[in-house]
C-alpha cells in the first residue's frame, strides 16, 4: 500500500490535533506519563499521524525543515506490536540519531512489517527547542483498532 | 475492591488468575487522592506473574505506571519467577545521594543563589544533556562494569565515598556486552549529566530531627546544609530496558500464561533471557552509579570554588546513595526460611534494618538511610530501615511523593502563574532548563509527602530521622 500525502498545518501543544476528517490526534490523561489517542482514515494515515504526535510532544515540529532523508524498516508479532515498535523507532531516531522528523512522504505495509520514508532534520540544539524528554514508547495500553471512521489507534509514553 | 487490613494497610483480595494477594501501603487520606487511579489493578495485574512470593506490593507514593505501578515492591522465587524489565522502569538506578556537610544555613544563606547559579553552570542537565566527556566505547564498557568506582579512579571523589553508596557503587552480575550498540551510543556523552524530568540537585537545610541518634550516626544536625542529587542512567538505561521490553514481548508466546498486560513482558529468571536482562540492567545500575558520584563531584568543586573554601571546611560527605528502580538478588525470610529472592523495586526504597551485613560499618547500629527526596520546596526526609520492612517488604520503604496530577493537568494549573516566582516566595532558588519542567513539577502536583512519609513510619517499615527543607534547586 502507497499513501502519499500534502502538507498538514498542527497547533503548538495541542490538546486536539484535527487535520482533516476523522484525523489527528489527542492527549489522554495519564498521571505519570503521556497517553495519545490518534485517528486516521487509512493505516498510513494513523501511523503518520501517531509519528507527528511524538515529534509533536518533543519540539515545535511546524518550525522544522526538510534537509535530510532516511528509510526504517519495523517488524512486529503482531499489529499492536507493529505500532510500537514503529513508534519506538520514530522516537529512537530523536534519541539516538538526532534526527527530527518533520513528514513522512510514504508508508508501505507488507503483511506485519512498513518501511516508512522520513523527511526531517538534524537536531540542532541552537535552533531547536525541545519540550519534554520521552523516555520510550510503552506497550502499556497499546491498541490499533478499525473504526467506522477509519482507524483508531493508542500509545503510552514514558517522560 | 480494597479491603482495609489497618489503618496503614489495604488488601486488593485475590481474584481470577492472582497467585498471591496485593497490599497497598496507603491511608485514608492518600486512598481518596488514588480516586480512579488504576494503580490497584496494576498491583494486582503483577500478582498474576509466576513465582511472586507472599504478595504484590505498592509504597503510600503508588501511582498509576505502565505494566508495574509505580511504588511497586514484589519478590520473585528465583526457581520458579521471573523477572521483569517494566517491574524495574526505564531509568534504571534511577536513584538518590544526599550529602552533609560542615557548614550551618547561616554561613550560605546570602550566597545561595550565586552557588545555585554556579552549580546550574557546572552541572550539565536538560533534555538529553550532553557531558563535557565523551567516552570510547571501551572505557563506557569500563564504567558499565565498574560503576561508581571507575569514577573514583578517573579522580571524580574518593574511595570512602564507595563505602556509603548502595552496594558499593557497583552491583555484581553486570555485563557490558549485554548491553546494545544503541544503548551504548546513547550513553556516551550523557554520563555526568543530571537530565530532566523529576531529576534535580538541591541545596537543603536539615529542619527538624526526630531521631536523634540515627542522625548522629548520619552525621546530620540542625540547621547543616546538605545537597540531594536525583538521577539515573540517563538514555543508556532507557535503551536497555527498551531493547529487552521488545526482545520480551517477541517471546512472550513462550512463557506459557497469558500476560495482562504486554508491558509485564519478562522471562524467567533461570532462562537465558532473563539472565542476560539482569546483567545488562545491573551494567545500567552501574552507570548511574558513576554519574552521581560524577555528579556530587562537580557539586563539591563548586561549592569550594564559590564560597572560596578549602576542601575540610565545606566538609561535603557522601551520606548515602540508594537506588530505586531495580531489580535485585537479595535474602528475606519467607515462611520462617531466609530465601534467596529477586526483588524489584519500581520506585521504591530499599530500607534495610540494624545489623544487616549489608550495611558500612558506620550504620550497621541504626539501620540504612532511606532517601525520600520530595518535590521543588516541600523539602525531603531521611529515614533509617527496620526490622519490620525486612519481614513485610522485603526490606522496602517509599521512594518519594508520587504524582497526583498528569503532566497536562499540572501545565494547565500552572498556566499564567510564575511557579519561578511561587518558589522564590517559599524560600527555594531554581533553576530550570526546560521550559514546561517547573510547571509539570510543581510542588502540587504531587502528593503530600508528610502524609506518605507518616504512613511509612506508622507502619514501621522506616523511622523518621529528619527532615530537610529545600533553599535552592537545579532542575533539568
Amino acid at each position: 500500500m502507497v499513501l502519499l500525502r500534502g502538507p498538514i498545518f498542527l497547533t503548538k501543544s495541542p490538546e486536539y490535533c484535527q487535520v482533516g476528517v476523522g484525523m489527528g490526534y489527542r492527549i489522554l490523561d495519564h498521571t505519570a506519563d503521556i497517553g495519545v489517542e490518534v485517528h486516521g482514515a487509512t493505516l498510513a494515515d494513523l501511523f503518520s499521524q501517531a509519528a507527528f504526535a511524538l515529534v509533536d510532544l518533543l519540539t515545535d515540529r511546524a518550525s522544522l525543515t526538510v534537509e535530510a532523508e532516511r528509510i526504517i524498516r519495523v517488524e512486529g508479532a503482531d499489529l499492536e506490536d507493529l505500532w510500537i515498535n514503529y513508534l519506538r523507532e520514530i522516537l529512537y531516531q530523536f534519541n539516538g540519531e538526532s534526527f527530527l522528523l518533520k513528514d513522512i512522504p510514504e508508508i508501505k505495509f507488507s503483511e506485519l512489517s512498513l518501511e516508512a520514508s522520513l523527511r526531517g532534520a538534524p537536531y540542532n540544539p541552537c535552533r531547536h527547542t525541545i519540550k519534554t524528554e520521552i523516555k520510550a514508547v510503552t506497550y502499556h495500553r497499546a491498541e490499533v483498532k478499525q473504526t467506522p471512521a477509519g482507524w483508531q489507534g493508542v500509545f503510552i509514553v514514558d517522560v | 475492591m480494597l479491603k482495609k487490613i489497618d489503618d496503614c494497610r489495604w488488601e486488593v483480595p485475590m481474584t481470577g488468575g492472582m497467585k498471591v494477594p496485593g497490599i497497598i501501603y496507603t491511608s485514608e487520606r492518600l486512598l481518596k487522592d488514588m480516586g480512579s487511579d488504576e494503580s490497584q489493578k496494576q498491583v494486582a495485574n503483577v500478582a498474576h506473574l509466576p513465582g511472586i512470593v507472599k504478595y504484590s506490593l505498592a509504597m503510600p507514593d503508588v501511582h498509576w505506571g505502565y505494566g508495574f505501578p509505580i511504588g511497586g515492591v514484589a519478590a520473585f522465587d528465583m526457581d520458579t519467577g521471573i523477572i521483569s524489565p517494566g517491574g524495574v522502569g526505564y531509568d534504571i538506578n534511577c536513584g538518590c545521594r544526599l550529602m552533609t556537610t560542615r557548614l550551618a544555613y547561616d554561613e550560605i544563606r546570602d550566597s545561595i543563589k550565586e552557588l545555585v547559579t554556579a552549580l546550574f553552570q557546572n552541572i550539565p542537565s536538560g533534555v538529553g544533556s550532553k557531558g563535557d566527556l565523551k567516552l570510547s566505547v571501551n572505557e563506557e564498557k569500563k564504567v558499565l562494569a565498574e560503576g561508581s568506582g571507575w569514577a573514583v579512579r578517573q579522580g571524580f571523589g574518593t574511595p570512602e565515598d564507595l563505602e556509603t553508596t548502595e552496594d558499593g557503587g557497583r552491583m555484581e552480575g553486570a555485563d557490558p556486552e549485554k548491553v546494545s550498540d544503541r544503548a551504548l551510543e546513547r550513553g556516551r556523552e550523557q554520563l555526568g549529566t543530571l537530565g530532566s524530568g523529576n531529576h534535580f540537585l538541591e541545596i537543603e537545610i536539615v529542619e527538624e530531627i526526630f531521631d536523634p541518634i540515627a542522625a548522629a550516626a548520619f552525621g546530620l544536625e540542625l540547621t547543616q546544609v546538605v545537597v540531594m542529587i536525583h538521577s539515573g542512567s540517563r538514555g543508556l538505561g532507557y535503551q536497555v530496558c527498551d531493547d529487552y521490553l521488545a526482545r520480551m514481548v517477541k517471546h512472550s508466546g513462550e512463557l506459557g500464561f497469558p500476560l495482562p498486560d504486554r508491558q509485564l513482558a519478562c522471562a524467567f529468571l533461570k532462562d537465558r533471557r532473563g539472565q542476560d536482562y539482569y546483567a545488562a540492567m545491573a551494567a545500567a545500575a552501574n552507570y548511574a552509579w558513576a554519574n552521581r558520584q560524577m555528579l556530587m563531584h562537580w557539586t563539591r568543586e563548586t561549592f569550594e570554588k564559590t564560597l572560596k573554601k578549602g576542601p575540610r571546611d565545606v566538609g561535603m560527605k557522601l551520606l548515602y546513595d540508594v537506588c530505586h528502580n531495580i531489580a535485585k538478588i537479595e535474602t528475606f525470610p519467607v515462611d520462617g526460611k531466609e530465601l534467596q529472592l529477586c526483588v524489584h523495586r519500581k520506585g521504591a526504597t530499599r530500607a534495610l534494618p540494624p545489623g544487616h551485613a549489608a550495611l558500612p560499618p558506620a550504620y550497621l547500629k541504626v539501620g540504612q538511610p532511606v532517601l525520600i527526596p520530595g518535590n521543588m520546596g516541600t523539602g525531603s526526609y531521611v529515614l533509617v530501615g527496620t526490622e519490620k520492612a525486612y519481614t513485610d517488604t522485603f526490606g522496602s520503604a517509599c521512594h518519594g511523593a508520587g504524582r497526583v496530577m498528569s503532566r497536562t493537568q499540572a501545565m494547565k494549573a500552572g498556566k499564567g502563574r510564575s511557579i519561578h516566582r511561587e518558589m522564590a516566595d517559599l524560600g527555594v532558588t531554581v533553576m530550570a532548563s526546560g521550559r514546561g519542567t517547573l510547571s509539570e513539577e510543581m510542588p502540587a502536583a504531587y502528593k503530600n509527602l508528610d502524609e506518605v512519609v507518616a504512613v511509612v513510619h506508622r507502619a514501621g517499615l522506616a523511622q523518621k530521622v529528619a527532615r530537610l527543607r529545600a533553599v535552592g534547586c537545579i532542575k533539568g
